[in-house]
Formats: structure tokens, sequence, C-alpha cells
């Protein structure tokens, strides 16, 4: 199916995926999205974009009754994001429900569901691919997405053009957590090379995580199907990171023991709780302190900020040391996936990073 | 004749409030509950569902849906609707001889707030917009240290303030070209470019200007200002990053610097001693200091602070960086 002239839904378009997806909708198909918007503060960089605010969330079925009603695709990338694990639960699942009950019910020509690789638990095969069974956790993000997608099957077997994609660790401009997090863990020191911790990163850009959800609209053999994605090279956290050092200007993160790293977390939660206490009894002291001295002695707050801060943590050892690979060869044969290289990716998200000061 | 006179100190100046939104509950309902000088009487939102909150509230003349319904019980009206709404109840609420607080901007076109100043200068009302940056100790220092020549002329000039988007918006009318007239330029850029104006005068000889409108509004925005004394800046105001909000200004002896989300600390170097100094500021109470200033203005028939024409001067400014707009040269956003 060719995208042109088509109407689109997007669910979760004030977040970092969803966002880019209107964005590549416009600049490059000239496609004005229908958006669904739970929360206005959050839509600074959609309302850049001509697109139209549908005001409301997921368990709102008349607003998206009538948004989705001419619409042809749908992209569902909103997921619950509360405090509350229940609620979640329910907005993702009940949400979803509702929303593909009406694009079967409207005929919607082709339903694109953002998974994530977190279905496959928390201590993934060494390689994985769309074939390998996925694995209720302790996890409740992944879990979620698994009981979504199993919702998404099931309206796929009575009817809906169903498309499932699980990424991985999805980098690029406004990526919260791999690269606005990124930057600020190598800039606070919080990223170390720990003797013994060498896992496998598997990074894609946004952009090609974009490009195979828009080839799963244009090649129909796509329906039904889950893919995989991630991206073309294979590099490990460390890498990773130094990379964010590198274009931060930051130093080569070190190399530290694995004894050296329990003793700095040990005494960086000692200094978290101490600052944590000391604010709630005088915090505008003490705030007006730190800017003061941020002011006159900047390389000093960040080697304060970097102690605070801390390293890897106990709970990250385990997840940065995995040797996964999730294979993208499905990806590769059935939709002609072909994603950039990780230098390409990383700097065009450098020139990002400068233009937002983040470095 | 509309105006009334108040001319015993203990007259308190009855107000309404049009616009229920989260600029009345954060700075103009609180400012009521402790004020002397004015009485809150009126509360209007055309939303039925948030005005009936504010029902139980009654000690209040009019809670309702109409603006005309309050006229008979208020001298002032504070306009705290979205943007597009500024003009229609400002322009009613002077020609029923009120006076007007609106908040900035004073309207989305010069073409509007001509009318506005028109109207309030006929009917002898007065109308001033909620520039609050103004009545900021830094800002009133930063004139001082422009007019006094301090440290000599000013030679440049550096204004850079961006935070990610996080205003309680009930609505999209934010991002609605239409409704708001434009994106951070008319939001933050508001008050940035009214401090300019009213540190620096409009001499202005060319302005330079590029955003990240992509077909909405703008989230991102530069502007690049000659003034005609040769004095040359830049602008740069962002919703979707932390920049390093600061306004520096560079004079022939020195340079002054503050950042405007916290404007406590004023920094001076002075190349001449070789010196910077760190001055702190009293706590500032915008707010309070710009309705009060509003209600000696009606009290002592005096000009406001900020003037109507302040409030237009403005938005000429911010029409002519629209037709001058350039497109941002962002290689994330090009076409793949």
């Amino acid at each position: 199916m060719e995208l042109k002239n088509k109407k689109v839904f997007i669910t979760g378009a004030t977040g970092f995926i969803g966002g880019r997806i209107a964005e590549r909708l416009w600049i490059d198909h000239g496609i004005k999205s229908k958006c669904l918007v739970r929360n206005f503060s959050r839509a600074a960089r959609l309302g850049r974009l001509p697109v139209e605010m549908v005001p409301g969330d997921l368990l709102n079925r008349s607003s998206i009754e009538k948004a989705v009603q001419d619409c042809d695709v749908i992209f569902h990338c909103a997921y619950g994001n509360t405090d509350s694990l229940a609620i979640n639960r329910h907005i993702n699942e009940q949400g979803t429900k509702y929303l593909a009950e009406i694009a079967l019910r409207n005929r919607t020509k082709r339903f694109l569901y953002l998974s994530s690789v977190a279905v496959y638990g928390p201590h993934p095969a060494e390689k994985i691919t769309e074939e390998t069974p996925t694995q209720f956790s302790n996890d409740e993000y992944g879990n979620s997405k698994i009981r979504t997608e199993r919702i998404c099957r099931d309206f796929h077997m009575k009817g809906l053009p169903v498309v499932v994609i699980r990424p991985t660790a999805v980098f690029g401009p406004f990526s919260p957590i791999w690269t606005i997090g990124a930057i600020q863990r190598v800039l606070v020191g919080g990223w170390e090379r720990v003797q013994g911790v060498d896992g496998i990163c598997n990074a894609v850009y946004v952009d090609d995580l974009v490009d195979s959800l828009l080839l799963s609209i244009k090649l129909d053999k796509a329906i039904g199907e889950t893919f995989i994605i991630s991206g073309l090279d294979t590099l490990t956290w460390n890498d990773f990171f130094a990379e964010y050092s590198k274009i931060s200007g930051m130093p080569k993160p070190q190399s530290i023991s694995e004894t050296r790293r329990v003793l700095k977390s040990h005494l960086s939660s000692i200094l978290r709780t101490g600052v944590h206490a000391a604010r709630k009894f005088a915090d505008p002291l003490i705030m007006d302190f730190y800017h003061r001295m941020k002011d006159a002695y900047p390389s000093l707050t960040r080697t304060f900020d970097s102690l605070i801060r801390g390293g890897i943590k106990k709970n990250e050892i385990e997840k940065f040391s995995w040797r996964t690979i999730y294979s993208i060869d499905k990806a590769r044969r059935i939709l002609g996936y072909s994603p950039r290289t990780f230098a390409e990716g990383m700097r065009i998200t450098a020139k990002w990073l400068r233009h937002h000061q983040y470095t | 004749m509309l105006r009334k006179h108040y001319t015993q100190n203990n007259d308190h100046i009855r107000f309404g409030i049009v616009g229920c939104g989260a600029i009345t509950k954060i700075a103009y309902l609180p400012f009521f509950k402790t004020s002397t000088m004015a009485k809150l009487t009126c509360l209007v939102d055309k939303d039925e569902s948030v005005i009936s909150a504010y029902n139980e509230h009654s000690n209040l003349r009019y809670v309702g849906t109409n603006v005309d319904d309050m006229f008979e019980y208020v001298d002032a009206v504070i306009v705290a609707t979205p943007n597009y709404q500024h003009f229609p109840i400002a322009k009613t609420c002077l020609e029923n001889g009120k006076h007007v607080l609106c908040e900035k901007p004073l309207a989305i076109t010069s073409q509007e707030c001509k009318q506005l100043i028109s109207i309030a200068k006929k009917n002898q009302t007065k109308l001033t917009v909620a520039h609050v940056r103004r009545f900021y100790q830094a800002a009133k220092k930063t004139k001082n240290l422009i007019y006094s020549e301090h440290f000599g002329p000013i030679k440049s000039f550096e204004f850079e303030e961006g935070t990610i988007f996080n205003w309680p918006a009930n609505s999209g009318f934010y991002f609605d070209k239409k409704l708001a007239g434009g994106g951070v330029l008319i939001d933050i850029g508001v008050h940035v470019l009214d401090l300019l104006l009213w540190w620096f005068g409009t001499r202005l000889r060319k302005v330079d200007y590029i955003d990240d409108n992509l077909g909405g509004v703008e989230a991102v925005a530069e502007i690049n200002i000659q003034l005609s004394n040769n004095i040359e800046g830049s602008i740069k105001l962002s919703r979707l990053s932390i920049l390093k909000n600061r306004y520096n200004i560079s004079f022939e002896n020195g340079w002054i610097e503050w950042n405007p989300l916290f404007p406590k600390y004023f920094y001076i170097y002075d190349y001449r001693k070789k010196t910077k100094k760190t001055i702190k500021m009293s706590n500032d109470l915008p707010v309070i200091d710009m309705v009060e200033d509003f209600i000696f203005s009606i009290k002592h028939d005096r000009k406001p602070l900020v003037s109507g024409k302040d409030g237009l001067q403005v938005i000429e400014l911010i029409e002519k960086c629209y037709q001058v707009r350039k497109p941002l040269p962002l290689e994330w956003l090009k076409k793949n």
C-alpha cells in the first residue's frame, strides 16, 4: 500500500518515537497526521507540525472513535507511564482493545503496534529472533508489551491488518533514555568500564525504526508479522557510551575493578541520602549555594555531581553484561530493511545534542 | 465620563478576572487573597466545567460564562484567556469603561493592539500588559546600569532562554497559530523582546530571524538584531531544551549577566578593576508589583509601567520577525 494521500492516526505522538513518525510523515510524505494528545504540556515538539491534535487518551473511546473513523493507518505507540502498574496495565491493554476494535470496524488498512524487545524478558539468550519465545518476568513493562501484542494478534485473527515491531535500544534526537539520558550520564561520570562488564548494545537509530514502520505499510507481506528492529553494527555498551563521551568532550570512561565500583557505589549512596535529607530541611539555601558554586567553580561541582550520581549501579550490571544479539534478518528479508551505520546515526545525534546545548 | 476617580487610598478597586486557567490559579487568585488595595468580585470563564469549581466562592458577585454580566460589579478586569481572546475581551471591557490588565501578548496582531490603545484612550481607561519581567529587581538594575552608562556604551548583547515546555495547558491552543499567534516567539519571546525594547529603545536597524516551524508553531527561534547605534545582539529561545538561560550585556568597560529563571543573582564584571561581583537581589514579587502598579495607575491617574503602546511595540517586532523568517537549518529534520 502506498502512503500517498493516506490518512494516519498516531497514539503516543507527543513521545519520542511517535513524534518522529509524525515528523517523517509530514516532511517525507506531506501527510498531516491526526495525533492523540493526552497531555498538551508535552506537545511542543509535535506543535511544530501541521498535525491535528485530538485531545484524549487511549481509554477515551469516543474521541478515538471520531478521530479514527476515516484513517487508513494507525501507529500505536502510546503506553501507560503513570506511577501505578495497575493503571498502566489497564491503559495498555484496555486502551489497545478499544483502538483495535474501532480500527477493525472501520476497516483500517494497517495497524502498526510498537512493542519492544523487552518481551524477551531480563535473561535473553545470546541470539534472539522473532521465533524466540517471549518470557513473562518481574519487568512489568515487558509483560505488558507481551499482553498487548497478544491483543493485537487476536485482532489480526479477526481481520485487522496488524504489524508488530519490536525495537531494541532506540537512540537519536529526543531519545529520553539512550540519547538525553546517555549524555547526561556521561557528563557526570555515570559510565565507567567495569572489569567483566562488556555486554552487547543493540542500538538502533530512530529513523531506521521509522523506516521499518513505513516499509511495513508499503509491503502487504508484512501484515500479520512481527519484526525485531535493531541497528547495523554490533557494538558494546562501552563503545556506545564512549561515543557519547567523545561527542561531549569528556575524557574516555575509566576502567575500574568491580571492588572499586562497589565502593564508589556505596559512597554515592551515602552522599545521596545525605543531600536528600539536607534538602528536606534547607532546600532553598542549599540550592542557592549549589548554583553559586556551579558558577564560580564549575569543575568542582561537576566532581560533586559525579560523586552523587555514582557509576554503574548494582542492578544495572546484569543488563550491561548481556551478550545478546537481536537478529534483524527477518526485517531485512521481508521488508528490505537497511539500517544506517551507528557512526552515521551518532553523527546526526551529535549535531542535535549540540544544537540543544547538551554538549 | 466613564472614568471613576479614586481619591481615597482606602477605595478598593473591584476586579473581575476573565479566564480561569493556570495563570489565574498560579498568579492572580493568590494576589487577591492578600491584597488590601483590590477586591476580586467576578470570575468569568467560557467553560462551565471550569467555572463551576468557583461557584462555592459565594463572596464573589458574579461567577459565570458571560463577560457582559460582570460589568456592573467591576472597575477593572484581568484578561487571562488564550491569546486569540485577548483582543475581543479586552475590547469589550475597555468599551464598557473598565480598566484592563491583559495577559501577554496584548493581542496577536498589531492592528488589534492599535485598536485597543485607541479605545482605551477614547474612554480614558488604563490599559496595561502583563510584561511581568519588568518588575524583576534584576531587570530594573539592568535598566539603571544601561542608562547611567556606568560601564560605558553597550557593545553587544546575548539573551538565551529555554526550558522544556511543561506549562499545564488544558487545550492545544498554544500550538495553533491562529489561536496563539505563534509559538515560542510570542510566548517566552514577548518577555524577552519587551525587556530588549525597554532597555535599549526601539531604534532597530535590522532583524534576522530563523525558527524550526514546519507548518505549526515554532519551538526554537533565533533572532539577530542590529540597533541603530551599531549594537548587535542575539536572542535564542526554546521550548525543547534547557538553554543557558542568561541575559548578558557587554559594555565597553564590563559586562552584566543574570538568569531570567533564577533572577536572584546579578553578575557584574568590571574590565577596569578586573573584578567579578555577584549581587544578591532582594526577593522578587513581580505579579504583586505588577498588579499594584496597575492599581496605582488607576487610583492616581498615571501611566502604568507597561503601557498598551509597549505591548504594541513587542507585537510589531514579532510581526517583523515572522515577515523575514527563514527556516532553521536542522539536519535531523531533513527529508530522508
